[in-house]
């Protein structure tokens, strides 16, 4: 407010101009062309006052206008007026304008705007156009009111009571009249417009592209706009026009939802919700929906309220007071609170959370009969900890799954299905589950029960033979393939998974040097094997295992092999991983086939290395010293410059994975010659330069890739950013480059004397530990990676509480034994209370083969 | 996220027939060349209400508040288009708004 006084302000006190009137008038036309009318208004009417030259008159008068479009623009429409009517009042010379004729209209100065018309006869025909089509809509909310004020053979009378009736037949309904009455309006009529507008209206909702071609035929100055607007916001998409219905008001858009079928009752919730913003507040929004509960439903009321609370669960359980509504009952306690242990991502605390809620389920289940829903809802709730954490992946993450939580998650898993014993998913989780811990007995159990369930079901039969294969069997792994191959004779997975199996133990023959058994075994792979990438992997395997009866034999096979894989670096690697999986030296093995000083790497020979690589690591594959010793020169040697940038993404990544962090950083250097700075390959750089982390927090690398992650940001990047921060987190530790609080000089009183754990130097680990768990501590304390390593692998055989148990153990013994000073936790081996029990050897037919696929 | 149920217009205790004849229908209504963000919206709410166990999981797991669409969709449906009253149509052509 105080702006807009003073910029008002100085616009009346603005002085007159010193310049000469010819300087002025250069300075007037200045400011009109660069749109700053209030200048050019006071220039212009300073040089009038000197002489009233027509080019003096005309500039004022399009500085009126440009002002009073200006004020339009802003809403501000009496002020436009004022313009406008400044303008008018220049006199005649100046020419009429349709807008100020328009604008009076609408304001209702209808005399002022007849008299106006009467001076149009030099207007241009396109102002003449508009000004007829917007009387002509005016005439049809004014009648004869205004009409009869029109020459009697003006269109815009005559024609009057024809478009009436055709508005009249399209309101009610009455399409025959409408039609009728649309022929009687000619072509050149100035309710044109509105004939063309009621077309497409009868177009909807049927032919919305028709309507919608019909109506960008009109003009969007055309007296009949509004109408047109109306109806094109009808036509938007329903997703797109909540959004507008939630901004706009008005006629415009009452008549919109009234095209789309809203009922008045949903018109004035509308404008009531458009009062509450596009996100309004929880508990504004709880009110308005309380309020209107009757028409919501009471039962769908509470489902929501609860979803508006959990966020601000316990805070806020004042709202339902407030409002009125009952309070939670138990089962909605433990729901919120399980929402709430969701939000917070700690394992244990969701396992316990739904663990709870479980109980509560089955109480109520007990206590009402339960009945079929009642019982699911049971086993869901058992089932959520392991949907949400994934911890009984088939896989086991190290970083992630305390034993604890995944036994407590196990346990409710299993019992989910006494509650629902239909859930095949959740018996095949169950079975993988136990497969990836080397659990076989479990996971036939599981397997037992699945298949008298479903004992044609492909995925049943599928990991039916996959146990099988682990077990050895493989007997009856390939009587569950044929089974398999009769319901789907293309079942590739199936062949190759065998192929796979027969492979693993003939390598494993071949190491015990049984090349006899070894040759059973590759025959009978060669049975199953179809693909091009499984004939190929028998061959080497066959080359390999002749090798130990017949060498020259043996390296001639393996020779045409290498020929037919272009004696490369593909070969290279080929020959390695398959030498590597029945005990030869691969680099041995790479120098008698003379595939030390095969050619460097190209751009194909690249790709189809990086896509064996990754085959052989999808696969489980992990890459030995001994390979790693034999590939690294060749694939550092490589062209990875040729390399397109997806192509050099991908490479990096499977390097990664595959821990070939030389080559690796090779790759992302000859990346970042190509495409400087690119935060990915700095990533990659970063992480195979130091694979063990960087601990210097001023390293330059490190602020390089502080550089990389603001790119990233910058450029949207937000998957790279993340997985930038992660790793800047994990260099710099939690606490940044400032000092760590743990580092905070000891207190400056004298130390009790130790026993007990209460004393011991350990006691904010083990304190943090029990707090926030043994992943947390470990980082907050930079703990280094082997000791990590053998925390973890504690922590899960045992729990964390025998990690803690352990330390104290360790600091007691150490304690009596002397002086403390200097004192640094070492990664002990577990104590002897009852850990994992090693698997029984079993006979040699029964082993599980070492390895799936060594290419 | 919406409420699949008011997406698909079918009560909360529709049955996997009901589920799927709305979901066809509903699609058939709005293909994607028309609104593409309805018909994924279509989509993920057929996803989430497909069998009883979908329903179920929902019921307890899905957290989502209430989105505007959803009062409105479930205090007031959506009818029939109809047609507007003269009187709305000469406010529109006054310039009342």
């Amino acid at each position: 407010m105080a702006k807009k006084q003073k910029r008002r302000a100085a616009s009346t006190n603005r002085k007159p101009s010193q310049l000469s009137p010819e300087a002025l008038a250069v300075q007037a036309r200045q400011n009109l062309d660069a749109n700053r009318f209030r200048d050019a208004i006071a220039d212009f009417k300073q040089l009038v006052k000197v002489e009233s030259r027509p080019e003096w008159q005309q500039g004022l008068a399009d500085a009126y206008a440009g002002r009073a479009r200006e004020l339009t623009a802003k809403g501000m429409h009496k002020e436009a007026m004022v313009m406008w009517d400044n303008r008018a009042a220049l006199g005649t010379e100046v020419s009429v304008s349709v807008d100020h004729m328009l604008m009076m209209m609408r304001a209702g100065r209808l005399e002022s705007a007849l008299e106006q018309l009467a001076r149009s006869s030099d207007m241009a025909p396109e102002d003449q156009n508009r000004l007829r089509s917007a009387i002509a809509a005016l005439a049809l909310t004014q009648g004869a009111a205004l009409t009869e004020r029109l020459p009697a053979d003006d269109p815009i009378r005559r024609q009057a009571p024809t478009a009436s009736a055709a508005l009249d037949a399209y309101c009610a309904g009455d399409d025959a009249a409408l039609r009728a009455a649309l022929s009687e309006i000619p072509f050149r009529s100035p309710y044109r417009d509105l004939a063309q507008i009621l077309k497409a209206l009868q177009l909807l909702p049927s032919s919305p592209i028709e309507a919608e071609k019909t109506l960008g035929r009109i003009g969007s100055d055309s007296g009949f706009a509004p109408l047109k607007q109306a109806a094109e916001l009808a036509l938007l998409p329903e997703s797109t026009f909540l959004e507008q219905a939630l901004r706009l008001s008005g006629s415009r858009m009452r008549l919109a939802c009234t095209l789309k079928g809203w009922s008045d009752e949903r018109i004035a919730l509308l404008d009531e919700l458009r009062h509450l913003g596009p996100h309004p507040k929880p508990d504004t929004l709880l009110s308005v929906m309380y309020k209107h509960r009757g028409q919501l439903g009471e039962a769908w009321t509470r489902q929501k309220t609860l979803r508006l609370l959990f966020p601000h669960y316990p805070t806020r359980l004042d709202w339902l007071k407030t409002l009125g509504a009952p309070r939670l009952t138990p089962f909605e306690r433990w729901l919120i609170a399980c929402w709430a242990a969701e939000e917070i991502e700690n394992s244990w605390h969701i396992a316990d959370s739904w663990s709870d809620l479980a109980d509560e389920l089955k109480h109520l289940a007990k206590k009402q009969a339960a009945g079929p829903v009642d019982k699911l809802r049971v086993a869901l709730a058992l089932r959520r900890t392991d949907q949400v954490t994934d911890i009984l992946s088939a896989e086991p993450d190290a970083e992630r799954a305390p034993s604890d939580v995944e036994q407590m998650a196990l346990k409710q898993v299993e019992e989910s299905l006494d509650w629902d014993p239909e859930d095949r998913r959740t018996y095949l989780r169950l079975i993988a589950f136990y497969r990836g811990r080397g659990r076989t007995k479990d996971a036939r159990r599981i397997l037992a029960a699945a298949s008298e369930r479903w004992p044609d079901d492909m995925g049943v039969l599928q990991t039916s033979m996959e146990v099988a294969i682990d077990s050895g069997a493989f007997k009856k792994a390939s009587t569950i393939a044929r089974r398999i191959l009769e319901i789907d004779p293309i079942n590739s997975g199936v062949r190759d998974a065998l192929v796979n199996a027969h492979l693993a133990h003939a390598s494993k023959q071949m190491l015990q040097r049984r090349s006899d058994l070894a040759t059973k075994e590759l025959g009978a792979a060669r049975e199953w094997a179809r693909s091009e990438h499984a004939l190929e992997q028998l061959d080497i395997a066959c080359g390999l295992n002749r090798l130990s009866t017949d060498a020259d034999a043996g390296m001639a096979e393996l020779g045409q092999i290498v020929e037919r894989l272009g004696k490369g670096l593909d070969a290279q690697i080929a020959m390695a991983l398959a030498a590597d999986s029945v005990g030869h030296v691969p680099s041995s093995l790479l120098k008698a086939l003379k595939l030390k000083s095969a050619r460097v790497a190209d751009k194909a020979d690249l790709l189809a290395a990086l896509g064996r690589l990754r085959r052989f690591l999808d696969r489980g594959g992990k890459i030995s010293k001994r390979v790693e010793s034999a590939i690294n020169p060749p694939m550092a040697k490589g062209h990875w410059a040729q390399l397109e940038r997806q192509d050099i993404e991908s490479a990096c990544e499977t390097l990664r994975r595959a821990g070939l962090h030389q080559v690796r950083s090779k790759a992302a250097r000859a990346a970042l010659k190509r495409w400087r700075g690119a935060p990915i390959f700095e990533l990659h750089a970063f992480e195979a330069k130091y694979p063990n982390g960087c601990h210097d927090p001023f390293n330059k690398d490190l602020m390089t890739l502080e550089w990389a992650l603001d790119r990233a940001r910058g450029d949207g990047d937000t998957r790279t950013a993340l997985r930038i921060q992660g790793l800047i987190d994990r260099n710099v530790g939690p606490f940044g480059r400032g000092p760590s609080p743990f580092d905070l000089p000891p207190f400056d009183f004298d130390p009790e004397p130790m026993s007990g754990r209460g004393e011991s130097p350990l006691e904010p680990f083990l304190e943090m530990i029990e707090d926030v768990g043994l992943e947390a501590a470990m980082d907050a304390f930079q703990m280094p990676k082997n000791l990590r390593k053998d925390l973890r692998k504690l922590a899960q055989e045992q729990g964390e509480d025998a990690v803690i148990e352990l330390f104290d153990i360790m600091f007691n013994e150490m304690l009596s034994a002397g002086p403390l000073d200097g004192f640094l936790p070492l990664p002990p081996s577990p104590p002897p209370k009852g850990g994992k029990p090693k698997p029984r050897k079993k006979p040699d037919d029964e082993d599980p083969p070492i390895q799936t696929d060594p290419f | 996220m919406r409420d699949p149920y008011l997406l698909l217009g079918i009560p909360e205790d529709a049955d996997d027939l009901a589920v799927e004849a709305a979901y066809l229908s509903a699609i058939k209504a709005c293909p994607p060349e028309r609104d593409a963000v309805r018909f994924q919206a279509l989509r993920t709410a057929y996803e989430q209400l497909r069998t009883n166990r979908d329903r179920v999981a929902h019921e307890l797991f899905q957290t989502a508040p209430p989105e505007l669409a959803d009062l409105l969709d479930r205090a007031a449906p959506v009818g029939e288009p109809r047609r507007p009253a003269r009187a709305l149509v000469e406010a529109l052509l006054r310039g009342d708004d």
